[in-house]
């Protein structure tokens, strides 16, 4: 079986990559707009095209537990949700990302409730930026697929033992069908390489404890580690990226921040997801116009691209960060970080933030560039 | 790039990993060779693997370990034929 080009929603283009990387176990529990994702695999497992085990839990929070344990006896694992299946797992996220299990979970992102609504915001995975997983935001479905699989190599690496969020705007991405190059299996498995040396595995013959109580010393020097596993999966992205390019034929910018436009613009629009790609579209329009615009897409919100957000600003003279999430009594998240850097770098670059899209907001890249102009 | 293994709150079991508890008893228990029946049922109860469980064909009864034995009592309480009874440690 070669290379294969079909129109693929980003749901099944997550299904498809997951496929050629054939983990050992899946557990998930449905919601919208994730179910597609799971209702695929379940029947590639029921037909044998895979031989994996899939596990019918009765909730999200018993799905990353499930997959966790499995990942803890040494298992290639995934799970995917959403919005607030997350938030029920939300124990479990932490004890994932704190455990170093190198789980991945794809998170079709939607708003959270109250009022109800199953559309596209940042809201549910920009709440667990802290839970110490790596996070990768994605443009279209070729995105989406490449991304999954990538995920597997920057997680199963033992110099970065991380879970892997491979996030994607529900609807938008997830029902939503386009063109995708889906690659060889073959191929796909060769990059992923086989998970027969796991970061962690339970051994009969020589047991052990694992998170029960620990003194403050052990404590911070595990928080350490983890600080510095992320510093690191910064360098890993990058390089599995480039790996990947060299490989298939595509890439996303370094990895970390997409770049759209020329260099040296007096404003910059910096955002993150479909919007970003939007975004893009927005510039062409400007551009036309004659004003001197371009963008950014952040991919990697963590770890957050510190370095190239520096680059980027000593570079171009006012940057406009559109959010589509929001910390409440803060501002945006995306802005936030921005802001941190910046003021710890000591650069003066101005930042005007936005927060859009919530609650599934259609922004048109006519809005975008209206906002553009309003503050060039 | 140079393979880093992660640093985990894993312990393996090892013997005497709180210390010697046994300083910590004000108790101690006892146990009756008569009354005795080698049921090991006290040694299942042990929440500390601080008795050496009795062997019916050597004919021994049950055995503590006061290294280790934090004098709890649950032995004497769990044992149903009086065997066990506990006594004040003296220093």
């Amino acid at each position: 079986m070669a290379e294969e080009v079909v129109m693929l929603t980003g749901n099944h283009s997550v299904s498809e990559a997951v496929k050629r990387v054939k983990p050992d176990v899946i557990a998930a529990y449905p919601i919208t707009p994730q179910t597609a994702i799971i209702e695929y695999l379940s029947r590639l497992v029921d037909s044998g095209e895979i031989d994996s085990h899939f596990l019918r839990v009765e909730s999200e929070h018993s799905a990353l537990a499930a997959v966790a344990g499995a990942s803890w006896a040494g298992a290639r694992t995934f799970t995917a949700t959403s919005s607030q299946g997350l938030l029920y797992m939300g124990e479990w996220v932490f004890w994932t990302g704190y455990a170093r299990l190198p789980v991945v979970m794809a998170v079709v992102n939607r708003c959270l409730a109250p009022g109800w609504s199953i559309w596209v915001d940042l809201q549910d995975s920009m709440a667990f930026r802290d839970a110490a997983w790596i996070q990768i935001y994605n443009k279209n479905n070729q995105e989406v697929f490449d991304t999954t699989i990538q995920s597997y190599r920057i997680a199963e690496s033992k110099d970065i033992a991380l879970p892997v969020m491979p996030c994607l705007d529900g609807f938008v991405l997830s029902h939503t069908s386009s063109k995708v190059i889906l690659s060889d299996p073959e191929e796909v498995y060769n990059f992923v390489g086989d998970y027969s040396d796991p970061i962690i595995e339970i051994d009969t013959g020589k047991p052990f404890a694992y998170g029960s109580i620990v003194m403050p010393d052990k404590y911070n020097k595990d928080r350490k580690d983890l600080m510095e596993a992320m510093e690191r999966a910064k360098a890993k992205i990058k390089a599995v990226n480039k790996e990947f390019s060299e490989t298939f034929g595509r890439s996303y910018g370094n990895g970390l921040v997409e770049k759209y436009g020329d260099d040296d613009a007096d404003l910059t629009i910096v955002g993150i997801g479909t919007m970003a790609d939007e975004t893009q579209q927005a510039i062409d329009m400007l551009t036309s116009e004659g004003l001197k615009v371009n963008s950014v897409r952040v991919r990697t919100f963590r770890p957050f691209p510190t370095e190239d957000i520096i680059d980027i600003a000593k570079k171009n003279h006012k940057l406009l960060v559109i959010d589509r999430s929001v910390s409440f009594g803060h501002e945006g998240h995306l802005q936030m970080e921005i802001e941190s850097v910046l003021k710890r770098n000591n650069i003066d670059t101005p930042v005007i933030g936005k927060v859009m899209g919530l609650g599934g907001e259609d922004v048109p890249y006519t809005r975008i560039a209206k906002v553009a102009r309003e503050n060039l | 790039m140079t393979e880093k293994e992660p640093s985990m709150p894993i312990l393996y079991p090892i013997e005497g990993a709180a210390g010697l508890t046994g300083d910590w008893r004000t108790q101690r228990p006892i146990v009756d060779p008569e009354k005795c029946k080698m049921c090991n049922i006290c040694w299942q109860y042990c929440p500390d693997l601080a008795i050496t469980a009795a062997n019916k064909d050597e004919n021994k009864v049950i055995v503590f370990d006061y290294t280790y034995c934090k004098g709890c009592g649950i032995c004497a309480s769990e044992c149903p034929f009086g065997a066990i009874h506990m006594e004040k440690e003296v220093d």
